[in-house]
């Protein structure tokens, strides 16, 4: 008898170690990171052409990029680009 | 004085928006003050029975809008306070009817008259979102201790900043002090941390205001209300009081419990 209570007070103790609130929280901790760094196609468009138009003040650049998107790791978050260099000014090097 | 127009947002439906519209409301009249609320929900409103108006109603927000009445027309008087107004939304229309302009334009012409223009916002993003927070310059979010209602309300405080609506005011509803006691349900801190905005209020929940929602009489009325007291601390702080936020540890113990049948326990938590 002493035995089957310390079962159903172990048993029950084991439940109540992870409060439902820590999932909670921690749910909502990805949930949220996740959300905030959604950025809309319409941003990422504009910047794409911002910076297209920045970068041919200097070099003459592929149209296209041939990547341009947010990648994120458990931490940060990077802008990762390939972008093809046609040619290079002469101008670039020497000022 | 040019009168303070704020929003009562939450993203997520059903987490109290209009209750707290309909308190807050009642609250600053109590307090003295001229107030309008505005039920920006078209199509589906609320507003009126929350606050136990709907057999006033002649005209609404989009006939004053279109002219088809004039601004004062529109504006239904409350039952207990001279100086509360409300503008039921249109029943049989839809959101598009409206647009931001048209409400800004409405608004200015009642912060001229009024203390404060309290806009109840429908739930989600869309149109009716936009028109409701297009002449606030302050929010007040609404949400619950809940997985969902904070997500929504995280974008809701993005969706302000990027209107240029800047430190909106956190309102946490429907609180169960005992479920917090045990580890069951976030608290004001937890949520602190996930949102990062500052706290205007928390509110317990209470059958209270169940009650007083049934017989269309804002809860802030009661004075044996848990969540009145709470309402009425809100109300004070939007005013300007500096009122500490509700104490919500769960009496324990035979006299707590004695004390709280006998509505002795009222000190713990009396109205500001």
């Amino acid at each position: 008898m002493r035995e089957l209570i310390k079962w159903v007070i172990a048993k029950r103790d084991q439940t109540r170690i992870v409060a439902s609130k820590i999932s909670a929280r921690e749910r909502l901790q990805m949930v949220l990171m996740r959300d905030r760094m959604d950025v809309s196609p319409d941003i990422m468009d504009a910047l794409k052409n911002d910076m297209k138009d920045v970068m041919s003040r200097y070099l003459v650049v592929e149209d296209d990029f041939q990547e341009f998107a947010i990648h994120r790791s458990d931490e940060s978050v990077f802008l990762v680009s390939n972008i093809l260099v046609k040619e290079l000014p002469r101008n670039t090097a020497t000022t | 004085m040019k009168g303070r127009t704020i929003v009562i947002t939450s993203g997520k439906g059903g987490v109290g928006k209009t209750t707290t519209t309909a308190n807050i409301g009642t609250g600053l009249a109590m307090r003295g003050h001229r107030v309008v609320v505005i039920d920006t929900d078209i199509g589906l409103r609320n507003l009126d029975v929350v606050m136990g108006l709907e057999n006033r109603i002649v005209y609404d927000l989009v006939d004053i809008i279109e002219g088809s009445c004039k601004m004062h027309q529109g504006m239904i008087k409350d039952k207990n306070n001279q100086d509360l107004y409300l503008i039921p939304a249109a029943q049989t229309r839809d959101k598009n009817c409206i647009t931001e302009e048209q409400v800004k334009e409405l608004c200015s012409k009642l912060e001229s008259e009024f203390d404060y223009v309290l806009i109840d916002c429908p739930a989600g993003i869309e149109q009716g979102f936009k028109n409701a927070i297009a002449a606030a310059e302050e929010a007040i979010i609404v949400t619950t201790p809940e997985v969902s209602a904070i997500r929504d309300a995280d974008r809701v405080i993005g969706l302000l900043a990027a209107a240029e609506i800047h430190n909106p005011k956190l309102i946490i509803n429907r609180i169960r002090p005992g479920m917090v006691k045990r580890g069951e349900m976030m608290d004001k801190d937890d949520i602190v941390d996930l949102l990062a905005v500052e706290v205007l209020g928390m509110v317990p929940a209470d059958d209270r205001l169940i009650t007083a929602t049934n017989q269309g009489v804002p809860v802030i009325h009661d004075k044996r209300a848990v969540s009145g007291a709470a309402f009425s601390r809100i109300t004070a702080r939007i005013d300007g009081d500096d009122v500490p936020l509700m104490d919500l540890d769960p009496k324990t113990g035979i006299m707590g419990k004695v004390k709280e049948i006998m509505g002795m326990n009222r000190g713990a938590y009396s109205h500001a």
